[in-house]
């Protein structure tokens, strides 16, 4: 490397330190950004104790909603501009070592555990339909390594997960706006909240999380099976 | 400690931003996110932070795996030369290895040598499993294959079998046409130079020894289909021999 490209990345990278310390120093405002009125509405409102839950899930559930549809537009992207592809020839899978597939298959039980329980807990502690989706996504792709992804595919896919895989975002739209079109009050004042920090304590937000992580879940594998169909074993 | 991760930030995405080796910079990015995680976390942020660890880190990764896992090797396939590409104990080493091994690293990839019956050699090479063929390949005008310009001379000995035509090579693995030797069996055999004198180390005495004419040169194989990595690793033996390293290597490895 030269002095003069060292001398930049040095100057590039006291730069950002200093800008990451700016950030670290702003977002601590003495006594916090104070607690507005909505956000104690919100809480009694949804009896989620998490209340960044009843935020995304809830009063910024629209929000929530559009994050669904990117992720399904990627998904659809993907599907759609590998369609016209076909892998010229199937490679043989890479073999990997006993002590990565032993690691693999002990691990993903409880990585789908992990992401079952982060989905339905979502309300209650840190978590959520996304982080669970993808923990235990994690696990399928751990699993793709250790085995051959064109084995798991095998073993778990079926035609009727990518259709699943729309069906979700669409019951969740669907829950969301359809009864409002109707002139009715929305999910919410289907499942009242009943508080108390229990599993069924907020309402709708448990639902919201369950489908979420779902479709997360499904999303990524499809993502992954998509280029192992179309490009072959990767 | 917020202040901490906060500097370690840019200090870390830097060091995954020089890495050469696709593993290694997958390795800083998974650690990019667990730092990031952790400073979510400390900022009173926790489900941000358990979605960065099982996006950023986790996922993101393990997706990264499977796609660089064919792409980020060189695969190379060979059979044992002695001082050009040989074990030993659990190392690897020889002249071939040292070339390899930096072309390797030039191309940011992991170098992974299987060592194969000399037969199955250009059989793996012509069904696509490997990107290289090498371990002392004498370089031929076989149109199957792409071979680079020569790195080192050397010629071809004949073992055995009167002056009938040439034989071919040898088959199997060189460390089971050793143990014949050293067994003291009837061999009839093609060496080239390398694999002469580890066999005539071993014990080769009392057979009929034939030089064959002709100037003869090691090289390495390439598949037809792979005209980039040829170009490259021309490229890479030239830039060798202009700047004097290649013979620095060979005075190493072939004292």
């Amino acid at each position: 490397m030269t002095r003069r490209k060292a001398a930049f990345a040095i100057t590039c990278l006291l730069l950002t330190a200093a800008l990451c310390l700016l950030v670290a120093r702003s977002v601590h405002l003495p006594g916090g950004l104070g607690e507005p009125q909505y956000i104690r509405e919100l809480a009694s409102r949804t009896g989620a104790l998490n209340l960044v839950a009843s935020i995304y899930l809830d009063g910024r559930l629209y929000d929530t909603i559009f994050e669904l549809i990117v992720f399904s537009v990627a998904v659809l992207g993907v599907r759609f501009y590998l369609s016209e592809r076909r892998p010229s020839h199937r490679p043989a899978p890479i073999p990997e070592s006993h002590v990565v597939r032993a690691s693999a298959e002990a691990l993903f039980p409880f990585l789908l555990l992990l992401g079952i329980y982060l989905a339905a807990y979502g309300h209650l502690s840190p978590g959520g339909g996304f982080a669970g989706g993808t923990v235990a996504a994690s696990g399928l792709m751990l699993c793709s390594i250790a085995i051959g992804a064109d084995a798991v595919a095998r073993r778990i896919h079926r035609p009727s997960l990518e259709r699943l895989e729309w069906a979700l975002p669409l019951t969740i739209i669907s829950l969301a706006i359809v009864p409002v079109l109707l002139g009715r009050p929305p999910l919410a004042a289907l499942f009242p909240p009943r508080g108390g920090g229990g599993i069924f304590s907020s309402g709708s937000i448990l639902l919201y999380n369950l489908l979420i992580g779902i479709k997360v879940f499904i999303g990524s594998w499809v993502v992954v099976h998509g280029f192992i169909e179309h490009r072959g074993e990767i | 400690m917020r202040t901490a991760l906060f500097v370690l930030l840019p200090v870390i995405a830097s060091i995954a931003l020089v890495q050469r080796r696709r593993v290694a910079a997958l390795i800083g990015m998974g650690l990019l996110s667990f730092t990031l995680s952790a400073t979510y976390a400390l900022q009173n942020a926790p489900d941000v932070a358990m979605t960065e660890a099982a996006i950023g880190a986790a996922l993101v990764t393990t997706i990264y795996v499977l796609a660089i896992r064919r792409t980020g090797r060189l695969i190379v396939v060979a059979d044992e030369a002695p001082n050009l590409l040989a074990r030993k104990g659990e190392r690897l080493v020889g002249l071939e290895y040292e070339i390899l091994e930096g072309f390797a690293r030039e191309l940011g990839l992991d170098l992974s040598i299987r060592f194969l019956p000399r037969e199955a050699v250009e059989a793996s090479l012509l069904a696509g499993e490997a990107d290289l063929a090498a371990g002392g390949i004498v370089r031929s005008d076989d149109p199957r294959f792409r071979a680079t310009a020569g790195y080192l001379a050397t010629s071809l000995v004949r073992i055995g079998g009167g002056s009938r035509g040439p034989e071919p090579p040898y088959t199997g693995y060189f460390s089971e046409l050793l143990e014949s030797i050293r067994e003291g069996k009837e061999i009839t055999a093609t060496l080239d130079l390398a694999r002469f004198i580890e066999a005539m180390r071993s014990g080769l005495t009392g057979f009929e020894l034939e030089r064959l004419p002709g100037e003869r040169e090691y090289a390495f194989l390439v598949s037809r289909k792979r005209e980039g990595l040829h170009a490259k690793l021309e490229g890479y033996l030239r830039e060798l021999r202009v700047g004097g390293k290649l013979d620095e290597m060979i005075r190493r490895n072939l004292r």
